[in-house]
C-alpha cells in the first residue's frame, strides 16, 4: 500500500527522494520503496524519517483504515 | 566498560591467532608431505585389443600427483607363447618412450628404475607378440599387475605456499578489521539493502548447488566433458557470483550507499568481452590452441556480460526514476 503521507510530507519540505535519503542515511531506492509500499521499514528508520520531516510516527506511518 | 572498537580488536586478534595456528598446523602437515613417499599402489589391467594406452594418472585416480620420480614394477600374466613389449611415455603418447622392455614373458616382472616424470601424465603401452614375432591383434586374456612407487620433492612448493598462507591470511584479516572499523562501511548498506543481499546470497548458494549438480550430470552424460575439475569449480563460482550480483543489483543492493554503478558496469563489460574474445578468436582463426579453457572462458564471459548488461539497464531505469521523482 502506497505511503502518500510520506510523499506529501517530503514534498511539503521540497525534498527529493535523494535529499531525504541522504539525510536519513539510506538509499534513494529505499525511500522510493517505502513510498510505493514495497518495503516495510524498521522502527528505527521510521523514527529517523519522522525526525527529518518533523512529523510523528502516527502522522506518517499510522493508517486509520487498516 | 569495553567499547565496540575494543571488542572488535579482541575478536580480530582471536581470529588472527586461530589462523596462525591453522597455518602452523598446515606447515607441519606440509613437512609431513615432504618426507612422505607414496607407498606402492597396485592395479590390474586386462588387455583386450592387443594395444592399450592408459593415462595412469587418470586411471589411478588415487595416485595424484604421480610425483617427481616414479618407479614401475610391471608383472605380466599371459599365455606362455605370447610376449609383451612395454613402453612408458611421459607427458604425451607422442613423445619418445622413456622406458622400453621387449619380449617380456609371462609371470616375469620388469622394473623401470626411477623415472623423472615431474608430475606429468604417464602413459604405458603394451604390444603383444606371439612366438613368430607377429603382433597379436585378437583378444586374449592378459593381465598386467603394476606397482608404482613415487616420490615428491615438493619442499619448495610447500614452503612457498605456507609462506603465502602465513602472510596473506593475517593481512586479509587485518584489512577486514580495518574495513569493519571504518564508519563508511557501517553506513555502506541500509537496512533494506542488507536484507536484499541476504536473499541474494541465498539465491547465489542455490545457483551454485544447481549448477554443480547440472555440470555433474553433464560430465556423466557427455563422452568428452570439456571442463577440468578446477574449471568446473570456477565456473560454479562465476555462475553463483553472477546470480548474486544480478539479483542484488536488480533490487538496488549490490552497491552501497556511496557506490558508483557505471565504472563497475564498464569493468564487468570489458572483462566479459575479453573472456568471450579468446574463444571467438579460436573459433574464427584457430590460432590459439588452448581449447581446454574455451568453455570456461565462455561461461565467465557470459556471466560477466550478463552482470554488466543488467547494470546498464538498471542505470537507465534509475535515471528515469530519479527524474520522475524530481519532476513530481
Amino acid at each position: 500500500m502506497k505511503n502518500l503521507k510520506l510523499k506529501s510530507a517530503r514534498a511539503a519540505l521540497d525534498l527529493s527522494q535523494q535529499d531525504l535519503a541522504d539525510k536519513v542515511g539510506v538509499s534513494r531506492q529505499t525511500i522510493n520503496a517505502i513510498e510505493k509500499g514495497d518495503y516495510n521499514p524498521t522502527i528505527n528508520l521510521c523514527i529517523a524519517i519522522c525526525r527529518v520531516l518533523g512529523k510523528t510516527l502516527d502522522e506518517l506511518f499510522w493508517d486509520e483504515e487498516q | 566498560m569495553a567499547t565496540k572498537g575494543d571488542k572488535t580488536m579482541k575478536k580480530s586478534i582471536k581470529i588472527t591467532l586461530i589462523v596462525i595456528a591453522a597455518a602452523l598446523i598446515w606447515i607441519a602437515s606440509a613437512l609431513v608431505v615432504i618426507i612422505r613417499e607414496t607407498e606402492s599402489q597396485q592395479t590390474y589391467m586386462t588387455l583386450e585389443e592387443g594395444l592399450i594406452e592408459t593415462a595412469t594418472t587418470s586411471r589411478f585416480g588415487y595416485f595424484v600427483p604421480v610425483g617427481d620420480e616414479c618407479e614401475f614394477s610391471i608383472k605380466t600374466d599371459c599365455p606362455a607363447d605370447i610376449t609383451s613389449d612395454i613402453k612408458i611415455f611421459i607427458g604425451s603418447k607422442e613423445n619418445e618412450p622413456v622406458y622400453t622392455a621387449s619380449g617380456v614373458k609371462t609371470n616375469s616382472t620388469v622394473t623401470t628404475g626411477k623415472l623423472a616424470v615431474g608430475n606429468q601424465d604417464v602413459y604405458i603401452s603394451f604390444e603383444l607378440e606371439d612366438s613368430d614375432n607377429i603382433q597379436v591383434e585378437e583378444n586374449c586374456q592378459v593381465k598386467y599387475t603394476i606397482d608404482i612407487k613415487s616420490q615428491n620433492y615438493t619442499l619448495f612448493k610447500n614452503i612457498l605456499f605456507a609462506i603465502i598462507v602465513i602472510i596473506v591470511i593475517p593481512l586479509a584479516i587485518f584489512l577486514f578489521y580495518l574495513f569493519n572499523k571504518s564508519k563508511n562501511y557501517e553506513k555502506g548498506y541500509d537496512e533494506r539493502q542488507v536484507k536484499v543481499r541476504g536473499i541474494a546470497y541465498m539465491n547465489a548458494l542455490f545457483a551454485a548447488i544447481v549448477s554443480a549438480l547440472g555440470l555433474g550430470v553433464l560430465s556423466l552424460i557427455l563422452d568428452t566433458y570439456p571442463l577440468s575439475t578446477s574449471d568446473t569449480t570456477f565456473a560454479i563460482i562465476m555462475i553463483s557470483f553472477a546470480t548474486f550480483a544480478i539479483f542484488a543489483d536488480k533490487n538496488d543492493a549490490y552497491l552501497g550507499l556511496r557506490g558508483s554503478r557505471r565504472p563497475l558496469a564498464i569493468l564487468f563489460g570489458i572483462a566479459g568481452f575479453l573472456n568471450l574474445l579468446g574463444p571467438a578468436i579460436d573459433f574464427i582463426t584457430d590460432i590459439r590452441n588452448n581449447s581446454d579453457t574455451v568453455y570456461f572462458s565462455i561461461i565467465c564471459g557470459i556471466c560477466l556480460l550478463a552482470v554488466s548488461i543488467e547494470m546498464f539497464i538498471k542505470m537507465a531505469r534509475e535515471k528515469k526514476e530519479a527524474l520522475a521523482d524530481e519532476e513530481s
